[in-house]
């Protein structure tokens, strides 16, 4: 069981370069912020509503997994409060685990059909 | 927002009260689908079914749920039962007896023979077996017929309830039509025993929701339910008995009982039925505690009164005895949630419960009266061996006896003001059923899980907070098997 916050990628967007600088700083040992599109965040932190909807729509994560916390935009001295219960809250539930491998679905969904046909 | 439901039975709407009813109170839109036709509906509770579900809460639009009908999903279903059995053969399962023939009685001979074999109960037994069977799944070409309903349904979210369904198990359709469409799924376990005495997860869903930290375990341990997807959320059904202030006093509840003139305002014992699944008739037991108390007042003791189990009536049908008395009988059963009030009337004013193994311990406990059970060679079979009985224990709020005669001396205990277990109850209630808090609604958190795990669509933003996660550190052993008492948190820190 996977409970800790190891080799945790966390996607930001619409976050000022101050606070992806913070938000590094907080982050928990293993939680890995990066501001660039990368194939498969386990989390992203976005600053708007909107961003949240593209990005439910293009990373196909389920939509728990990509939060809106519109502190990124602007963060000033410190972060707030609100930034890092965000980050202990995603390094608490933790990465995501693909439920099961692409490439046995592929070749499974293969035999299914031939079963089918064989029907 | 829009959700969809999918219910296994229309009763199951009552789990979902106090969920649907918030939902809808946000703005939600719900659709409530269900598995049960009206011609399925057993004729006593013929008032209770579909209408009700959208007339009581505005918001809610309701019917019947398709069954997939393709025959590769037919195919399915039968191979979901022998994994729904697989389960079962798991070394450490809590119940490994539990439901055994219900589940065999499902499928065809031949199969069930073979999986009686060395060899399958091996192969099934293990982790693998369930890994395997979800590729299967996830390879599996959807229904047609459920990708149309959810095509035209189109949710943001759609929740199975429970996700667990052990008798003709179709919920594994849903959440892959689902997943296909790119619905998030949200999978309910609507009840206490659900994850020790029903199926399996065929399909895991995005979230998967449990009453608390013992439930959260079960899913992961016997279940294998990645942990991440666990969210705990407290007992929904429950936030009625929680919200329900008794209105009678125990002068009128007799009157309601039928029950009118001198010593009818007399103290009573509720005996509380458990299931048929769990013991077909108690009514020689309900004998035996009658003489017993009997034996130990004479005649101006405390009354005996009988609950029978909502859906075991009958066993109390043609049940005549001059110290009992049956209430609500068979007929008077109506839909529950119209005797809702009168359920907590009975139970408030009850000098103390008594039952075998039943769910309504746990309306007992947050009623805050005294719970006591008999445990001997005869019952345990009905209790240790099925895996919920456990938390009763846990919850160290049970009083137990070993025979009606030891009952009969713990009323009087209970009659003279002595009640040790009341710690026993709030900590049970804190731990077991409300663990996001005494003061939260389970319907409110499930929510807010629901909220923060549905589709976003432009100019709605609605998160607010979610269940909380799986804390780490806990096993099934520590939960069940190594005889350790939760801490004063009920957590064990």
């Amino acid at each position: 069981m996977r409970l800790d916050a190891s080799d945790m990628l966390v996607r930001v967007v619409g976050a000022s370069r101050d606070a992806i600088r913070q938000l590094r700083a907080i982050a928990p040992a293993g939680m890995d912020v990066v501001d660039e599109p990368i194939a498969e965040p386990d989390w992203i932190l976005v600053a708007t509503a909107s961003q949240r909807l593209d990005a439910v729509a293009s990373s196909r994560l389920p939509p728990f997994r990509v939060l809106e916390a519109p502190e990124i935009a602007e963060v000033n001295q410190s972060p707030s409060d609100a930034l890092r219960t965000a980050l202990v809250r995603i390094s608490g539930i933790g990465a995501r685990r693909l439920r099961e491998a692409p490439f046995a679905v592929r070749l499974t969904a293969l035999i299914i059909r031939r079963l089918m046909k064989a029907q | 927002m829009k959700i969809l439901i999918v219910a296994q039975r229309v009763d199951f709407s009552r789990n979902l009260d106090s969920v649907m009813r918030e939902l809808c109170g946000r703005g939600h839109e719900i659709v409530f689908l269900h598995g049960t036709r009206s011609d399925m509906w057993p004729g006593r509770l013929k008032a209770a079914p579909t209408s009700r579900v959208s007339e009581d809460i505005a918001g809610v639009s309701s019917g019947y749920r398709p069954e997939p009908d393709e025959p590769w999903q037919m195919r399915l279903r039968v191979g979901r039962q022998v994994i729904n059995r697989g389960v079962y053969m798991r070394r450490r399962h809590p119940s490994p007896e539990r439901v055994v023939a219900g589940l065999e009685r499902n499928l065809p001979d031949d199969l069930r023979l073979k999986i009686r074999t060395p060899v399958w109960r091996l192969a099934l037994g293990t982790r693998a077996a369930l890994r395997l069977w979800r590729l299967i799944e996830a390879a599996s070409p959807a229904s047609e017929t459920l990708l149309r309903l959810l095509r035209d349904v189109d949710p943001d979210l759609m929740v199975v309830s429970p996700a667990i369904g052990h008798e003709d198990p179709v919920e594994a359709d849903y959440l892959h039509a689902a997943r296909t469409l790119g619905i998030p799924t949200l999978g309910l376990i609507n009840s206490w025993n659900d994850l020790t005495s029903k199926g399996t997860l065929h399909l895991v869903p995005d979230l998967c929701v449990v009453w608390n930290e013992a439930m959260a375990v079960e899913a992961v341990e016997i279940h294998d339910v990645p942990a991440d997807v666990v969210r705990i959320s407290g007992a929904p059904h429950l936030d009625a008995v929680f919200s329900t202030r008794p209105r009678k006093d125990r002068a009128g509840m007799w009157t309601s009982m039928g029950c009118r003139g001198p010593g009818h305002d007399r103290p009573y014992v509720l005996f509380l039925c458990s299931s048929r699944a769990v013991w077909e008739n108690e009514t020689h037991l309900v004998t035996s505690v009658a003489a017993a108390l009997r034996r130990e007042f004479g005649d101006e003791g405390p009354a005996l009164v009988v609950r029978p189990h909502s859906s075991n009536v009958a066993a109390f049908d043609d049940y005549r005895h001059p110290r009992v008395v049956v209430y609500p009988r068979g007929a008077e059963h109506t839909d529950p949630s119209e005797s809702w009030q009168d359920y907590v009337d009975q139970l408030a004013n009850a000098l103390c419960v008594v039952g075998l193994n039943t769910t309504a311990f746990l309306d007992a406990a947050v009623a805050d009266r005294p719970c006591l059970t008999i445990v001997s060679d005869v019952y345990w079979p009905a209790q240790g061996r099925t895996g919920h009985f456990r938390h009763l224990l846990k919850g160290d709020f049970l009083t137990i006896c070993s025979s009606a005669s030891e009952v009969a001396g713990n009323v009087r205990r209970v009659l003279d003001g002595l009640d040790d277990r009341s710690e026993g109850r709030r900590g049970f209630a804190r731990w077991f059923l409300r663990p996001c808090g005494l003061d939260t609604p389970a319907g409110h958190v499930v929510a807010d899980i629901i909220e923060s795990a549905a589709r976003p669509r432009a100019g709605v933003t609605a998160i607010h907070r979610e269940g909380r996660p799986l804390v780490p550190g806990l096993t099934l052993a520590w939960e069940g098997t190594t005889g350790r008492r939760p801490g004063r948190d009920g957590f064990g820190r």
